[in-house]
Formats: C-alpha cells, sequence, structure tokens
C-alpha cells in the first residue's frame, strides 16, 4: 500500500515539478536579452525548484511539510509582486504593489503563529495570495485592453497568462483544500493533486515559451 | 456528489474559462492592431500619391511654363529680330539705323538663346525623341562648357536606355540637384556619374572629388526633394563613405 501510495505520488511530486527544467534552460539560452522582470521569473523558477524539491522529499519521507508551505505562499507572494511591480510602470500600482506585499506578508505571519496551526494546510492565506494575483493580472489585461496604442511586451502578456491560468484554476482548491482533506479519500486527494500538479506544469511551459519568445527590444 | 468532484469540476471550469477568455482577448486585440495597420498603411499611402500628385502638377506646371516660353515667346521675338532686319534692309545708307539694328540683334539673341535655356530647363521632355542618355549627355556638357567643373557619364552598355517619362524625369532631377550641391557647397573639381544595369534594375554611382558631406549635416531642400523624388520612382539610395567627396548609390526598378 505504501509503495502503491508512493508510485501515485510521483507524478504531483517528481514528474509535475521536473517540467521546471524547461523554462530554466530556456531562460538560460536567452539570458543576454533579460531585463527587470525575466530576472525575477527566473529566480522565482529557481526558488520554486528549491522549495519543490524540499516538498518532495518531504513527501517521500511521509515528513509533514506544512511549515515549508506556510513560508513558500509568504514568499511567492513577495516575488510576484515584485515581478508585477517590474511588469506594470505606473508609479502608484507600484506602491500598492509594495504595500500588498508588506501587509500580506505579515498578515499570513500573524494568521500561522496566532490563529492556525503550523502544520496544518495555510486556507485563508493561500486563497487570498491566488485571489489577489488572478486581480492584479485581470488588471493588467484590463490596461492593455482599453489602450491599444500601447505596444504589449510578448513577455509580460505571455506571463501573465501563465499567472492567471494557475492561479484562478487553484484558487477554489487552495480555498477548499482543508475541507477537502478532511474530507475527501486518499485517492480522490491524490487525483486533485494530480490536476492541481497539471496546471501548474501548463504554467511552467508558458513560461518557457515567455522566455523562447524574449527578443532584444524587449 | 463528494466535495473533491465539485472541486475538481470548479478546477478545469475556471480553467476553460480562463483560456477563452484569454483566447477571445488576444484575437480582438489582434483585430484592433490590424485594423490600425491598416488605417496606417492606407495614410502612407495617401500621403505617397499626395506627393505624387504635386510632384506630377509641379512638372506639368513647368512644361506649360517651358512650352509657353518656347512657343509664345521664343517665337514673337523671333519674329521681331525678323522686323527689325527687314526694316534695316530698306534704310541700309543711314548708319544710326545700322547701330540700331547691331544692337537689338545681339540683345534679342541674347533672349532668344536665355529663353531656350530657361525652356528646355523646365521641361527637359520637351523633346520626346531625347533618350535618357541624350538628357544626361546633353546637361553635363552644358556644365563642362563652363570649364569650372568636369563631369565624366558612363552607360555600361551601349543601348539606348528607355525610362519612363516619370523615371527619366525623376532621376533628371535628383542628377541635377545632385550637381548644383556639388557645385555649390563641395569645391569638387569632378564629378564622376556611373550607370550599370542589372536584371530588372538600374544603379547610378554618383561620385565627386569634393569635402563631402558632414555625417551630421541636416537634410535640406534639396536632399529632401531627391528623396521624395526617389521614393516615388520607388528607388532605394545609400549614401557611402563621404571621407572622399560625396559619394551616393541609387538603384531603381525598370
Amino acid at each position: 500500500m505504501h509503495l502503491l501510495f508512493s508510485i501515485r505520488t510521483v507524478y504531483p511530486a517528481v514528474i509535475a515539478p521536473s517540467i521546471l527544467v524547461v523554462p530554466i534552460l530556456i531562460a538560460l539560452i536567452k539570458r543576454k536579452y533579460w531585463l527587470g522582470p525575466q530576472k525575477i521569473l527566473f529566480g522565482y523558477l529557481l526558488f520554486s525548484v528549491f522549495f519543490n524539491c524540499i516538498a518532495s522529499i518531504t513527501t517521500f519521507l511521509h515528513i509533514n511539510n506544512m511549515p515549508i508551505l506556510h513560508l513558500y505562499t509568504i514568499l511567492e507572494f513577495c516575488l510576484l509582486c515584485l515581478l508585477f511591480r517590474g511588469i506594470f510602470e505606473q508609479q502608484a500600482m507600484q506602491k500598492l504593489l509594495i504595500y500588498l506585499l508588506i501587509s500580506f506578508s505579515l498578515f499570513a505571519i500573524a494568521y500561522v503563529l496566532l490563529t492556525h496551526s503550523l502544520f496544518r494546510y495555510n486556507t485563508l492565506p493561500r486563497f487570498l495570495s491566488s485571489i489577489t494575483i488572478v486581480g492584479i493580472c485581470l488588471y493588467f489585461l484590463y490596461l492593455n485592453f482599453a489602450n491599444t496604442e500601447v505596444n504589449l511586451s510578448r513577455f509580460n502578456f505571455t506571463t501573465v497568462i501563465g499567472l492567471m491560468l494557475y492561479f484562478s484554476s487553484c484558487s477554489i482548491l487552495f480555498g477548499l483544500s482543508q475541507t477537502l482533506h478532511n474530507k475527501a479519500s486518499p485517492g480522490a486527494l491524490i487525483f486533485v493533486w494530480n490536476l492541481h500538479a497539471t496546471i501548474m506544469a501548463i504554467m511552467y511551459l508558458i513560461f518557457a515559451w515567455a522566455f523562447l519568445r524574449l527578443k532584444p527590444n524587449q | 456528489m463528494s466535495i473533491y468532484l465539485y472541486i475538481i469540476l470548479g478546477m478545469t471550469a475556471t480553467f476553460l474559462l480562463c483560456l477563452a477568455t484569454i483566447l477571445f482577448y488576444i484575437k480582438y486585440r489582434k483585430n484592433i492592431l490590424k485594423k490600425q495597420y491598416e488605417l496606417k498603411t492606407a495614410e502612407v499611402q495617401y500621403q505617397k500619391n499626395l506627393l505624387k500628385a504635386t510632384i506630377n502638377s509641379q512638372e506639368s506646371e513647368r512644361k506649360r511654363i517651358g512650352m509657353d516660353l518656347h512657343d509664345e515667346v521664343g517665337a514673337n521675338l523671333s519674329y521681331l529680330r525678323l522686323l527689325i532686319e527687314n526694316f534695316v534692309e530698306k534704310n541700309e545708307e543711314i548708319s544710326a539705323v545700322n547701330q540700331f539694328n547691331e544692337q537689338c540683334r545681339a540683345i534679342i539673341d541674347n533672349i532668344i538663346t536665355n529663353t531656350r535655356n530657361i525652356s528646355h530647363n523646365l521641361s527637359p521632355l520637351l523633346n520626346k525623341s531625347y533618350g535618357f542618355q541624350d538628357m544626361i549627355y546633353d546637361y553635363c556638357d552644358g556644365i563642362n562648357s563652363s570649364g569650372k567643373i568636369a563631369i565624366q557619364v558612363t552607360f555600361d552598355q551601349d543601348k539606348i536606355v528607355k525610362f519612363s517619362d516619370t523615371v527619366t524625369l525623376a532621376m533628371y532631377r535628383v542628377i541635377t540637384e545632385l550637381i548644383n550641391n556639388t557645385i555649390k557647397h563641395s569645391s569638387a573639381k569632378l564629378i564622376t556619374l556611373c550607370f550599370s544595369f542589372g536584371d530588372g534594375f538600374c544603379t547610378m554611382d554618383y561620385m565627386d572629388d569634393g569635402t563631402g558631406m558632414a555625417p551630421d549635416h541636416k537634410k535640406g531642400m534639396g536632399l529632401q526633394n531627391i528623396e521624395s523624388r526617389l521614393g516615388m520612382i520607388g528607388a532605394s539610395y545609400h549614401i557611402k563613405d563621404n571621407s572622399s567627396g560625396f559619394n551616393l548609390s541609387v538603384t531603381w526598378p525598370v
């Protein structure tokens, strides 16, 4: 049973995260065209590799890795806020992103330490962070939808599409994950997290596409 | 239904909805950009047509003035010369009249020559039997005869070159403008004009041994006119290294 469980977790814990290699390699090939947002996204990819490795190891050793998820949620949100700060040109938006970064980090830390266990899934912060990111992505698309005069950067656009697809699809999972862990069978849980891993892999492939389309003027 | 099914359905539905929205967004933007591009292309085409019409009307106006000068003023002056000659033949014994005759004839000859020059300059295609080569040779001979500067013209084939009227006139104007610029600004002693013919195109290399053009030189009216005329006939041009005189290469389709 243990062996079977391990085989079934190979896809979400090993195969899907290993797709990260693709955008990282393409990003390295295109490193001469990097500007601010590309550097931050590359940092985000390396950060994801690091945390995925830790998550995979802890999963196979059957160690509760929820404390790592709390840290991952905060750092991921901070990195994405910095990425959006590089993407948006409006100063007001850049300021707002810094306020969001600070306030969310404080909220997530306070939530875990004061009202929540460190070893339980952080439903609310993860859900809030994903909803916020979807909101920022929608605002980016709205800005460029309304203003057709702006020459849309293909890298920024593709990156935002990847983030929006992943976070909008998985918001419902993040919001209901604690309930799911309490009520669903292990098989169902694996199925849902496999779906999550697939969408995450799609996001990484979209990032790879964004790097692949990089040109000197972007 | 179990909660995990709701979550799976919710995730899949949101993913597909998001994907559809993004695809719609991309298609909509592409349509808008395509329309903007078409609008800009139409605007550029309109500007080109306007320029062409302006140049054409300018040429036809020049041609009209040239013909008027040639037919009206020139003819009348010739007639006047004849009248004076006849008048003198009838009054040979009067020396004062002879002197008057000489003076009038000299002045009128001068006016006729000037009028002809002006009319030919205004409308070089007045005589349609002229080919492009003849026009260029004629013009350069005129400049060479002044003795101030020498122009060498070479064509890489002997057959008579026949361009359309638009191309002939545009290239003639470009060459005269270039020569004019060389004379005015470069202190050059020699101008070399080489025409070579390729498959479907003709190239003209214009060189002088003057001071050349500074790299940061601002485009004046003359250079802008050259650009406009070359653009009108679909020609491309390239200003080469100017360290030893002005050097321009023009290629146009034939």
